[in-house]
């Protein structure tokens, strides 16, 4: 094995998680998520040596996981609004969680389903903002939008997001 | 994003906590690990592309040869010029000694015409 090689997988085990995380919630599904995180780091392989340094290669990674899995999105031209609105259905059969931990998780795994009802761009800048932590000042430079978009996308995503959850979640909140 | 920011706009849903809210969606986006095997996979796939990539110097070889071919080309065309010079020089020193050889006889031939003429009791030139 090269030393070129072993770099190469140092650096796939230390983004790993994050890019896998990135696709799974932009595409919503796990074995799309699974091709995007591949061809982000097969990618990465073909351009590392444009890379300077660590916090480059975060940049980078997470720029093209982004634009690979919204790529995937519009190819498989689902209607993400109808499986939230599938969803909120089944929400209201569903009885209440036990315990706290119990709750959190059953919370955890409703707002992973309601993200995926938002339209693309908002579901984006809120992945980015909440799984990934970053300022919208950081989103808009990955994205190259301007930073009131970005601050619309979240400020709309979140509105949505409370809204949804307002009308599937109250029981769990409360 | 200042909280200020976050509550523009009008409030949509008043008894759920933004704060508390904003915390359990930062809880439900943790990173997830990716499938098992994963970096294995992406590792081969890697390995695969490296392999076309050593195979391209034969594109290199290709591109060497077609060089390689116009070089010789260009060698046999120097080389059918230069015969053709060569044949033509030779052509020119061939007929520069016939002329050498007809002058020379042309001078052997009034020589005689002279001797002849002096023994006939003429003299040229006079």
């Amino acid at each position: 094995m090269t030393m070129e090689a072993v770099e190469f997988r140092r650096l796939v085990e230390t983004h790993q998680r994050m890019v896998f995380s990135l696709a799974l919630r932009v595409t919503g599904e796990y074995g799309t998520a699974e091709e995007v995180a591949q061809d982000a780091f097969l990618e990465l392989y073909r351009a590392a040596e444009r890379l300077e340094s660590e916090d480059h290669v975060r940049f980078w990674l997470r720029r093209v996981t982004v634009h690979r899995a919204t790529d995937a999105l519009r190819r498989r031209a689902v209607r993400p609004e109808a499986a939230a609105e599938e969803w909120i259905e089944e929400a209201h059969s569903l009885g209440g969680a036990e315990d706290s931990a119990a709750m959190n998780a059953a919370v955890g795994a409703r707002l992973e389903e309601l993200l995926q009802g938002l339209p693309e761009a908002m579901r984006v800048a809120v992945v980015l903002r909440y799984q990934e932590e970053m300022s919208p000042d950081e989103i808009a430079k990955l994205l190259g939008q301007p930073v009131a978009t970005v601050k619309s996308h979240l400020q709309r995503g979140l509105q949505l997001l409370r809204k949804k959850a307002a009308v599937t979640m109250k029981e769990y909140v409360r | 994003m200042s909280d200020q920011e976050r509550m523009d706009g009008p409030e949509l849903v008043p008894d759920l906590n933004l704060a508390e809210f904003e915390l359990q969606l930062t809880r439900a986006m943790r990173r997830v690990d990716p499938p098992e095997g994963f970096a294995g996979r992406v590792m081969d796939k890697a390995e695969q592309t490296q392999r076309v990539v050593v195979m391209r110097p034969r594109s290199g070889l290709w591109r060497m040869q077609a060089w390689m071919g116009g070089a010789l080309a260009a060698v046999l065309a120097l080389g059918m010029y230069g015969a053709e010079a060569l044949h033509q020089r030779r052509e020119q020193a061939k007929a520069d000694q016939q002329f050498a050889v007809a002058v020379q006889a042309t001078d052997h031939a009034l020589a005689q015409t002279r001797e002849q003429l002096q023994r006939a009791g003429l003299k040229l030139g006079e």
